[in-house]
């Protein structure tokens, strides 16, 4: 993976955006753990989308270098699969099945997966 | 950061009473995933029970009183369990109170906690974005951290405890 396009830092939370064939992939790195994590996550996850929307490509959601995250950041994530839904732009998050709390956490995500593979949970 | 660290000579034992402060709480995550993993917790469960104790320490920032008692924090680590407890100041107001205490009763309910925590999702996926109140943090506790929850109110100071059976 080179250089990214572009690099969100919140705290101990940094989100790099990587254009590739077919999509954008977020790459998360360090912590999450702000009391309101939406404030930096929304505007930010709400760009990708649109910027997905307009390029026909797939967003990418990929947690797997994440170290840490609070329960509080799951709730701009799940808003984040919605507004993709509705917004007809297909979202994959992608998690480490070698990390105990992601193959937990984001497991559970899987509820929200469609058959057509346009919410699609991926353990790497 | 820390208000006072008891000085416990048994290292299977953290005491910590910590400023009602969201910094405070992020800054202790080393202490505790430290402390667990010297009593002889394999990674994957000192990294677990510091989450839980993370969790719990957020919702008495975000719902305690605040005040100049500040929050406890203990870490217990026996042959058979550890039990995390946190307690806090709580208002007169005991609206949270009453709500913490339906969330918890909710959640020790159901007899599968991944179902708890999938259906905390999903509530959290139908109503409109806000922060807090989503009841998530409890629910990861109960299935992430496959720990037992109760409380008791005791002259306004709530005291939650999270127990992992070993």
């Amino acid at each position: 993976m080179g250089e990214p396009a572009r690099r969100w830092v919140q705290g101990e939370l940094s989100l790099e955006a990587h254009e590739g064939p077919g999509e954008l992939r977020l790459i998360w790195r360090g912590r999450s753990a702000d009391r309101e994590p939406g404030k930096f996550l929304l505007p930010v996850l709400g760009e990708a989308i649109e910027t997905c929307r307009r390029r026909a490509v797939r967003l990418c959601l990929d947690f797997s270098a994440l170290e840490y995250m609070n329960s509080s950041t799951f709730t701009p994530i799940v808003k984040t699969i919605d507004e993709a839904r509705r917004a007809g732009v297909g979202i994959a998050l992608e998690y480490s099945q070698a990390k105990k709390w992601q193959a937990l956490s984001f497991s559970a995500l899987r509820t929200f997966e469609t058959p057509d593979g346009q919410i699609a949970v991926l353990g790497r | 950061m820390v208000y006072n660290q008891s000085l416990a000579m048994d290292p299977r034992i953290l005491e910590l009473t910590l400023p009602p402060d969201w910094e405070a709480v992020r800054a202790v995550w080393d202490s505790c995933r430290g402390m667990l993993e010297r009593s002889g917790l394999p990674p994957d469960e000192a990294y677990s029970l510091a989450m839980v104790a993370q969790e719990l320490l957020e919702n008495a920032v975000k719902y305690g009183a605040g005040g100049a008692d500040g929050i406890r924090l203990s870490l217990r680590v026996e042959e058979e369990d550890v039990t995390v407890v946190v307690v806090s100041r709580v208002g007169e107001d005991d609206t949270h109170v009453r709500a913490f205490g339906g969330a918890v009763q909710r959640i020790r309910e159901r007899p599968d906690s991944f179902d708890a925590y999938v259906e905390r999702l999903q509530q959290v996926a139908l109503r409109p974005y806000a922060p807090g109140g989503s009841e998530l943090g409890l629910a990861r506790i109960a299935y992430e951290g496959r720990c037992a929850l109760d409380f008791s109110l005791d002259a306004g100071f709530l005291a939650v405890s999270a127990v992992y059976r070993r």
